[in-house]
């Protein structure tokens, strides 16, 4: 025992007996050039390259390997064993991390989504505050290039792709309804609050193949992890009240949201093509769970229901719509990123005198998604994720009067596995290839970015696939899923806060549903484009102005178009100027944005051009108060619009006018306006 | 008897020799230094961190250095590299002050504000006020906290063209704190120098 106390007191101050070495050598990036202000050590010694890159430093070995060590801001660490020598000389190459191609997200809101036609982390502040928005997620979308814009539907449109090609995801879980119901020719709106979201990102085209069952665009939206304050509000308006508030916990929050709109009053005094005999009137009831046990796990649910009725003339419709989302996302200390799933979709639509009096029309839509992905980077040149899912839906309705009953119905399962793998082949470049399983057919897509001194430059092909309308599956339900590829070039170029961007696509649809003698997935057609956007945040203090034009050129043989036609929803040119001011002594926000469509198609040709001038104003009060005010088409434009049947339609209203208070009545946050 | 007692004094001896180099780390990072000896110190705190039974307050100075850092470079993108290391360390730490901890979380999101202060203002001001509210409640005579805090809630209300009113009695009671700081252990004292940084403002 003697002994083996002597033996541990020489060893225990090793250091001062220890062989002391030299380390020295460079560290370079991947192109060779010096990287000063790397820190290397081995140990708790080390030294600072200089601004050759070398460095150079003594350790005491005491014979053994040792471990070397080198980290840099903006490069991803290095480690590396060596022998143990009399010296030691290294070369150390350190890769710049992922995040060099100037998309830096200061805080993670779920994954990038690399490739052609990105917008990622949108504010909510962004949107709320654009012209003519009135507080709608969508309809603010129309700012963003390769996005149609139009007064009637409320829908995105995107590269010459029916709305329902565009899909939504809340927290990457399907949404099955994004839109509210709505009469007819009255914009839908956006189901959830812009508030709601942390981050916002929109693809136009050529996405990551972890996001299936659609033709043209996603728009996948992620809510807050945590919220650290309590606090409560309501939200008076012209078309409503609202309220509801969070209540923070150590490791999680609870929020609750209610909302009730009436259209009625609203529209008793402003001009209007409806003739509601019952107004439009929603009820709405929201709830998150989030709960954080650790800095690397979150655990969130979010549950929705809300309820529209109203009454046109003899047709009485009302819905019910239910959805509910949990997920959970865990990292391991090891970097693997787990992530499950669910999301379940119910929508009930009961509608009386549908075409005439008397008969009753009954629409359900119901869907489970389900879903399970791992991530993880296994190295410096690859991060790999891979995943499966599966929709278990059930579409049908039932019709009958007093001569007729008719019940139609489908089961459009969807089960589908992907994988995606970026790679780092070299600095300033990334490549994505993934692929994807879905209902047997194989989809891969490639898309490649490089920075090239400022300039991001990409290009991305893929396939993607998308069940047909249900409409189309009552009658044949063997019908195979739609087809569309993607080839995307686009360039990006950011300088002193102005952004450049420029993007072609061209996107080739098959196995479109076509109604001749019996109804075949023989329908194709094209879609093709460019996209040209431009801002600038610096041109003076408080101001900033977005432009952009989209150029679509577009044709379908699908339903009963028995030859290529431009489709009803198309027009050829798209532009938008979208300018705000924040005028500092007046304590606001104002908003103007000035939207432009060449003529649609119809039955009688073209359609006008559609114009609207739409202005917001945001003025903040006082910390605890924001009164909000937004007009749409500020001049009445009498704008028309083509519909599915060809005919020449007048939209609900010309001009809408949105006025609404955001009162805090707890909690210290100013201009927080989400309940959430 | 002897050989335990020759035993425990080397190990004594090692320990305190390693500590003292530690602590002079940390008394050094406390006091305003320029911007080659902040990233020479940050070095330092790194190797320190990766240590084997690493001091946990190694981590946290890491952490205020990256943050320092953050407001001493140009570029936005490095800014807010150095925020994301930092907020990974704040995200690692225990065994620290909650209240130190709490006021430099939110000092980081206060960081990320300031790189754009327009975006990012009604983005992290809940995260701020939340930090700042948790770091008082732990030590409400943190003046770091009451000065940040001070500094946040002046700079919202100016915003919107109004004054914090409790502004001047804050920034006053945080320098008679500041002033009464024990400045010879390794316990975090820094934060005088933010008073000439924002006080003014």
């Amino acid at each position: 025992m003697k002994r083996l106390f002597l033996f541990l007191t020489l060893l225990f101050p090793a250091g001062s007996f220890a062989q002391e070495i030299l380390v020295s050598g460079r560290v370079e990036d991947e192109a060779a050039r010096p990287v000063p202000f790397a820190n290397v050590y081995v140990g708790t010694s080390g030294a600072m390259s200089g601004d050759d890159g070398s460095f150079s430093f003594p350790f005491n070995a005491c014979g053994k390997d040792i471990t070397l060590n080198a980290s840099a801001i903006g490069y991803e660490s290095y480690s590396r064993e060596f022998a143990a020598t009399d010296s030691l000389f290294a070369v150390i190459i350190l890769r710049s991390k992922a995040t060099g191609l100037q998309e830096v997200v200061v805080k993670g809101v779920g994954q990038r989504i690399r490739g052609g036609g990105t917008w990622t982390n949108l504010s909510p502040i962004d949107i709320a505050t654009s012209g003519g928005s009135v507080g709608d997620l969508y309809r603010s979308m129309q700012v963003v290039p390769g996005v149609q814009i139009q007064g009637e539907s409320g829908r995105l449109i995107v590269h010459g792709g029916d709305s329902r090609e565009t899909q939504t995801y809340i927290d990457d879980m399907h949404v099955l309804r994004p839109y509210t119901t709505t009469a007819e020719n009255a914009p839908a709106r956006g189901r959830y609050s812009p508030f709601m979201f942390e981050g916002i990102n929109f693809s136009s085209g050529g996405y990551s193949q972890e996001y299936g069952d659609g033709l043209s665009a996603v728009l996948p939206l992620y809510t807050k992890d945590e919220s650290r304050l309590s606090k409560a509000g309501v939200n008076p308006s012209t078309v409503g009240i609202a309220g509801g508030g969070t209540k923070a916990f150590d490791q999680g929050s609870v929020s609750l949201n209610l909302d009730y709109g009436n259209l009625g009053p609203y529209f008793s005094v402003m001009p209007n093509r409806m003739s509601m005999t019952e107004p439009y009137r929603t009820a709405s009831a929201a709830t998150q769970l989030r709960f954080t046990p650790t800095a690397n796990t979150v655990l969130k649910s979010y549950i929705s229901y809300d309820r529209t009725q109203f009454t046109e003339q003899a047709m009485s419709l009302s819905e019910n719509n239910l959805y509910v989302n949990t997920t959970f996302r865990h990292t391991s200390g090891n970097g693997y990123t787990l992530f499950a799933g669910a999301a379940f979709g119910d929508m009930v639509q009961d509608v009386e005198g549908a075409l005439h009096e008397g008969d009753t029309f009954e629409e359900q839509a119901r869907e489970l998604h389900l879903k399970a992905k791992v991530s993880k980077r296994l190295s410096r040149l690859l991060n790999l994720s891979a995943g499966a899912e599966g929709y278990l839906r059930r579409f049908g309705n039932e019709y009958s009067d007093s001569a007729v009953s008719r019940q139609l119905s489908a089961a459009p399962d969807l089960f589908a596995a992907f994988i995606i793998a970026t790679l780092y082949p070299i600095r300033n470049m990334n490549v994505d290839v993934s692929a994807r399983i879905e209902s047997g057919v194989f989809s891969p897509r490639i898309s490649a970015n490089y920075n090239l001194r400022g300039i991001n430059l990409s290009l991305t092909a893929g396939r993607y696939l998308q069940q047909v309308e249900a409409e189309y599956l009552y009658a044949n339900p063997s019908l195979r899923p739609e087809e569309c590829l993607q080839y995307v070039a686009g360039a990006k170029y950011m300088r002193n806060r102005k952004v450049y961007r420029a993007e072609a696509y061209y996107k080739d649809y098959s196995n479109l549903p076509l109604q001749s003698a019996t109804l075949t997935s023989g329908g194709y057609g094209y879609s093709k484009g460019l996209d040209l956007y431009f801002s600038d945040d610096a041109l003076f203090d408080n101001f900033e102005y977005r432009l952009f034009y989209s150029l679509n050129l577009s044709g379908r043989k699908s339903g009963v178009d028995q030859e290529m036609k431009v489709p009803y929803y198309v027009s050829r040119h798209n532009a938008s100027a979208a300018l705000k001011y924040a005028v500092n002594p007046l304590k606001s926000i104002v908003g103007l944005t000035c939207r432009y469509a060449s003529g649609r198609p119809y039955e009688g040709g073209l359609t006008k051009p559609y114009n609207s001038m739409d202005i917001s104003v945001t003025f903040l009060a006082s910390p605890k108060l924001i009164i909000y005010g937004s007009v749409s088409n500020i001049f009445g434009v009498k704008n028309r619009f083509s519909n599915a049947g060809g005919a020449l339609v007048a939209p609900a209203y010309d001009r809408f006018i949105y006025i609404g208070a955001f009162i805090s009545l707890g909690g210290k946050s100013a201009y927080d306006v989400s309940n959430f | 008897m002897r050989t335990i007692v020759i035993f425990a004094a080397s190990i004594i001896i090692s320990l305190s020799a390693s500590a003292q180099t530690t602590e002079e780390i940390f008394q050094k990072i406390n006091v305003p230094m320029a911007t080659p000896e902040l990233v020479a110190a940050r070095a330092q705190l790194e190797r320190l961190s990766t240590a084997p039974q690493a001091n946990p307050s190694a981590m946290y100075y890491l952490a205020y250095a990256d943050l320092e850092l953050s407001f001493r470079v140009g570029d936005d993108n490095q800014k807010a590299q150095y925020i994301e290391e930092a907020q990974k360390y704040l995200d690692k730490i225990k065994d620290v002050d909650k209240s130190e901890v709490e006021t430099l979380r939110g000092y980081s999101y206060f960081a990320l504000m300031a790189i754009d202060p327009r975006t990012n203002g009604p983005k992290y001001a809940p995260d701020i006020i939340s930090c700042y509210e948790k770091a008082l409640k732990a030590n409400p005579v943190n003046p770091r906290a009451i000065l940040l805090n001070a500094v946040f809630r002046n700079n919202m209300a100016k915003s919107m063209g109004r004054r914090y009113k409790e502004f001047e009695a804050d920034v006053i009671r945080s320098r008679e704190l500041f002033a009464a700081q024990d400045t010879t252990s390794a316990k975090p004292y820094w934060g005088g120098m933010l008073l000439d940084r924002f006080a003014g403002e």
